[in-house]
């Protein structure tokens, strides 16, 4: 079910401009890739700061679940 | 598709996203399968990372939200504990096939012992079986 959501109107300037110059077909497709990125991009934070601890310990995966 | 998963998969995809662990998680964000796992996992994955790895709460907490899980209280599957923790002796291993009795769906894991289990009618795949 749509809905609507609060902006100023920077922001909805920003995001029609975002979405005619990226080829997105609504504002809807825009925001929704949008989070895909973002939580692609937290979780490769993750990924990141995980290998960091286990290199840094010189353990693999199958020490941690051994 | 959906699957409950075991914490070695997730810390395989932690270790490594381009391996087939860390590509299923991304197809959870992009909402082409969707990830479940237990609180037992959880609790179990926590453990881990604040003992071996030296997580903070705060960096814990951000690796909890990070992961495209969507985590199962054990309340929700405690019946179906019960039932399965008569089969399989691991309360932890019980839960994933607990949690995927309930839900429907099949249980990924690279753990051995969870791999030769079997507790109704759950399937228990290896990660490149599902993929």
């Amino acid at each position: 079910m749509a809905t609507s959501i609060s902006v100023s109107e920077e922001t909805r300037n920003s995001l029609v401009a975002m979405k005619m110059s990226e080829g997105f077909s609504s504002i809807e497709e825009l925001l929704q890739r949008m989070i895909v990125e973002r939580k692609r991009n937290k979780l490769l934070e993750a990924s990141k700061k995980f290998r960091s601890r286990i290199d840094g310990k010189s353990m693999g995966v199958k020490d941690l679940v051994g | 598709m959906m699957f409950v998963i075991d914490a070695n998969v997730l810390f395989s995809a932690l270790d490594d996203m381009d391996s087939n662990a860390g590509r299923l998680l991304l197809k959870a964000i992009s909402g082409d399968v969707k990830l479940y796992s237990t609180e037992h996992v959880m609790v179990e994955m926590l453990d881990i990372l604040v003992r071996k790895l030296d997580y903070s709460e705060d960096d814990v907490d951000e690796a909890v939200k990070a992961l495209p899980v969507e985590w199962v209280d054990s309340e929700v599957y405690a019946y179906e504990l019960k039932a399965a923790k008569g089969i399989l002796k691991d309360e932890y291993d019980a839960s994933l096939f607990a949690c995927a009795a309930l839900l429907g769906c099949d249980v990924l894991t690279g753990d051995k012992a969870v791999l030769a289990a079997m507790f109704r009618d759950v399937k228990v795949l290896k990660l490149k079986d599902a993929l």
